[in-house]
């Protein structure tokens, strides 16, 4: 695929090789493997970036740094208000 | 952004963690899984294997890995990797990787920049590497990179 984001190998002794582009979902963060000559499983306009499968038959964008942001906000408040209190 | 590399060690067992990556409970950081190797120590075999990276709430409760740093300047890092769990990780949501491996193969992905699996800087925040399936109590293991902000 166009600029892939990884590459997976597997090495069989008594087997040929088998490599892999991969991308990782800006959804879900999810490792997609891509076969040779495919596109990826979905595309997400708003954020100009290749989704998996899942992410794709959801149809909603929720860009998955967001989701870490706001995890990380909350953990961080959580944590400052439980050295307040003593805790 | 200092990186890390460790190595997990576990009888296969469906039921069981092979190893975890978690982030401090105290003073956690983000950090990006970037490059993994997995594969089987024990004699050549046809059996199968499935390994899983998925996200976790909860560490459990493991044996701690000493962590080699790939730049011995950086400081230490502060988030933890465990094997040989006696209680398991609190896993969630969906698989983030998921490898098949033939007993006698060995697997390796690695990731570019802006494509690696992050763990949010959330207290105890981690990933969780599996073997769902296991067709054999084979001695496996993986190696893990990691980067830590």
């Amino acid at each position: 695929m166009r600029n892939p984001q990884g590459y997976a190998v597997w090495v069989d002794p008594i087997a040929p090789i088998i490599e892999r582009d991969t991308y990782t979902c800006v959804h879900c963060n999810a490792v997609v493997f891509v076969a040779p000559r495919q596109p990826p499983e979905g595309h997400c306009r708003p954020c100009n970036a290749s989704i998996c499968g899942a992410c794709a038959d959801a149809g909603v964008c929720t860009p998955f740094m967001k989701k870490i942001e706001e995890q990380e906000t909350v953990d961080y408040h959580r944590r400052q208000n439980a050295k307040v209190l003593g805790g | 952004m200092a990186k890390y590399s460790a190595e997990i060690n576990r009888t296969a067992d469906a039921a069981k963690t092979v190893g975890s990556l978690s982030s401090d409970a105290t003073t956690p950081r983000r950090s990006k899984l970037y490059e993994i190797i997995c594969g089987c120590e024990a004699a050549p075999d046809d059996k199968a294997f499935k390994w899983t990276v998925t996200r976790t709430t909860a560490a459990g409760t493991s044996t701690p890995v000493t962590l080699f740093s790939l730049d011995a300047a950086d400081a230490a890092c502060l988030s933890d990797v465990g094997e040989n769990h006696s209680v398991e990780p609190t896993y969630t949501g969906a698989e983030g990787l998921s490898i098949p491996l033939n007993q006698r193969a060995t697997f390796r992905w690695v990731a570019k920049e802006g494509g690696e699996i992050i763990i949010p800087a959330t207290a105890n925040a981690g990933l969780g590497i599996r073997t769902p399936t296991a067709g054999a109590a084979s001695a496996i293991t993986a190696t893990i990179f990691f980067q830590e902000e």
